[in-house]
């Protein structure tokens, strides 16, 4: 097997809070090849975003602790000085966050906060400013010239979207972290912005991490899967495979809670009970409490586990289909 | 082209937009104008000597004596224009002295919050906050007394002293608007995704908090000016600000206390009036300041 790109081992945070300490990732651990696109489902809170800053490097807030190994291209980023980690952001390792509103400066703009990245890296304003005219043009952004003077909140929410792709793609980084990167647009902006991003990837060869709660997302854009619950990977495999033949029971029940067809019939079906609070998980599966099959045994430590064919899960009953 | 998608005129152009929309602002704006022309330039605008007495005592208002004279024969006109000069000077250096002991001590805060240092300055600045700020002025000036001061081959005029005191009271404010600033821009998401492209921490300060920052920071400066400028007239009025015979307005007020009733009311009337209007103008071209600086006010009230 070809080393991978990206390679997290055995992810853990901390947050200290006055409830006592939280851990919102434990034990995650995934990898990614160069060019592969890994889609990181969950529910709200299942810790999917806080995840995917930790293992970049980014966590917030920063009094976070985060331990395990990060590698990316061999070296552990969690090792590295903070120059030689700046030098590897934008143009390795880049990222688009959920809320274009926010992640964009207010009082600069749009093309400030282009150019600059690229000078960031030693490029020239003239070079800088040619590279994100094309990018811009590439993400289908009429007028470029007269977006690149306007400043964030002249932009509508899709064209700010397509501004931070932008932003993540100037300096052709070969991993993107997209965190849930439409959640913020209505479907049809959606599905172009999809669209294009996959389109820019391909291009690029980019390797990407797609968090998504939306299930179609992930199915559409995504070669493998991992399915998070309470902090954990309770199951992973190719996008197809898992979708088709979940094996893990949480992931079957989110599977079974997406509304299908026209006219619903009967009320959709939810995944009973709460998620576990995260500052007092019970010994044992997480999901034991609000699993139909939970018996005397879930109430043992389940790891993932090896079931062919590229899949893992967290569960005793599972086995591959 | 939609009005949210136009291009937003470049900033003196909307300054110049703010202030058509707002005729007010335009007029305190245009006010300060003058008194800084005035103050740049008193030999030129006033037609006596500010501290030369004469025998004309106590003349009302008329063509020679714009605004009459006081009890020693001087023109009021000429006293009000020279005192302009120290009034400007005081409340700008004063406000320049806050920015800058209170600027970074608040950014320092804000950065380190919760932490040792935040803690620590914070607390002194709120030990400094809690003293009434013309019982404290007082105090020092008593302390140091209103001669010039000399210290080694320096000589300190009184009027520095003023100056840096006014300033350092003042500074606790300034470093409290920064430290807030600071710790709402610190957490926002552009910080992460700034440093998610690779800038240093020192440039995330300087080019995307501070830059933040800037707006609330240039308008309290603004009203801090005002206030500068009512300490200084409140020392001067108590005789421990500007000595006489040298004008200022609040030490012209002191003088005419005992005219008030005696119906020369010129002698007040005047450098009264010029502390308000001045006082209202800078508390107008606040305001004026926020609605320029402020990128998204345009386009929100619907005229870019």
């Amino acid at each position: 097997m070809p080393e991978p790109l990206f390679e997290v081992r055995r992810l853990v945070t901390r947050f200290h809070t006055e409830a006592g300490e939280i851990r919102p990732s434990r034990d995650v651990s995934f990898h990614l090849m160069a060019g592969e696109v890994l889609g990181l489902v969950g529910e709200s809170g299942s810790g999917k975003s806080v995840t995917a800053r930790a293992s970049i490097r980014l966590q917030q807030p920063e009094s976070a602790t985060v331990s395990g190994e990060l590698l990316f291209r061999g070296q552990d980023l969690r090792r590295m000085a903070p120059e030689a980690l700046r030098a590897l952001r934008a143009k390795q390792i880049a990222m688009v966050v959920q809320d274009p509103a926010a992640a964009l400066n207010p009082v600069m703009t749009v093309g400030e906060q282009l150019t600059r990245i690229h000078r960031l890296h030693g490029g020239s304003e003239a070079a800088a400013r040619q590279a994100a005219l094309t990018l811009l043009r590439r993400m289908r952004i009429a007028e470029p010239e007269g977006r690149m003077a306007a400043y964030p909140h002249q932009l509508s929410g899709g064209m700010r979207q397509r501004v931070l792709i932008t932003l993540a793609l100037i300096c052709r980084p070969a991993l993107l972290i997209a965190d849930e990167p439409t959640t913020a647009l209505d479907v049809t902006v959606e599905a172009e912005i999809l669209a294009l991003l996959d389109e820019l990837r391909r291009e690029l060869g980019m390797a990407m991490l797609m968090i998504s709660h939306n299930l179609s997302v992930i199915g559409r854009l995504c070669d493998r899967v991992a399915v998070m619950y309470a902090g954990r990977i309770v199951e992973e495999g190719p996008t197809r495979a898992l979708l088709d033949a979940p094996c893990h029971p949480y992931t079957r029940a989110l599977l079974a809670s997406v509304p299908r067809g026209s006219k619903a019939e009967g009320p959709l079906p939810a995944i009973a009970g709460d998620p576990p609070d995260l500052a007092r998980l019970p010994p044992g599966c997480p999901f034991r409490a609000r699993c139909p099959g939970a018996a005397e045994r879930c109430g043992e430590e389940q790891g993932l586990r090896e079931l062919g064919h590229g899949r893992r899960a967290a569960c005793w009953r599972a086995e591959a289909a | 082209m939609s009005a949210a998608t136009a291009p937003l005129p470049r900033r003196p152009n909307r300054l110049w937009a703010v202030m058509r929309r707002d005729p007010l602002a335009l007029l305190a704006f245009g006010f300060l104008l003058v008194l800084l022309i005035v103050a740049i330039f008193p030999e030129q605008v006033a037609a006596f000597l500010p501290n030369r007495p004469s025998r004309q005592r106590l003349i009302p208002p008329n063509a020679s004596f714009w605004f009459g004279s006081d009890q020693f024969g001087r023109d009021i006109f000429s006293r009000c224009v020279h005192a302009t000069r120290v009034s400007l000077t005081v409340g700008l250096t004063t406000v320049g002295i806050a920015m800058v002991v209170g600027v970074p001590l608040g950014a320092i805060a804000g950065l380190r919050s919760p932490g040792l240092a935040d803690a620590a300055i914070m607390r002194v600045m709120d030990i400094l906050m809690a003293f009434p700020p013309i019982v404290l002025a007082i105090a020092v000036v008593a302390a140091l007394g209103t001669q010039d001061m000399q210290i080694g081959p320096l000589t300190i005029p009184h009027i520095t002293k003023v100056m840096v005191v006014i300033g350092l009271l003042n500074a606790p404010k300034v470093s409290r608007i920064v430290r807030a600033a600071v710790l709402v821009e610190r957490n926002e998401q552009y910080v992460m995704a700034e440093r998610a492209v690779g800038a240093s921490e020192t440039r995330i300060l300087f080019r995307d908090i501070l830059r933040n920052c800037v707006s609330p920071v240039a308008v309290y400066a603004t009203l801090l000016v005002a206030t500068s400028i009512l300490t200084e007239a409140s020392l001067s009025f108590l005789g421990l600000g500007i000595q006489p015979p040298e004008p200022s307005w609040g030490g012209m007020l002191a003088d005419s206390r005992t005219y008030v009733m005696s119906g020369q009311w010129w002698l007040t009337i005047f450098p009264g009036l010029l502390i308000f209007l001045t006082v209202v103008a800078f508390n107008l071209a606040g305001d004026l300041l926020r609605d320029v600086l402020d990128p998204a006010q345009l386009t929100r009230r619907g005229d870019a």
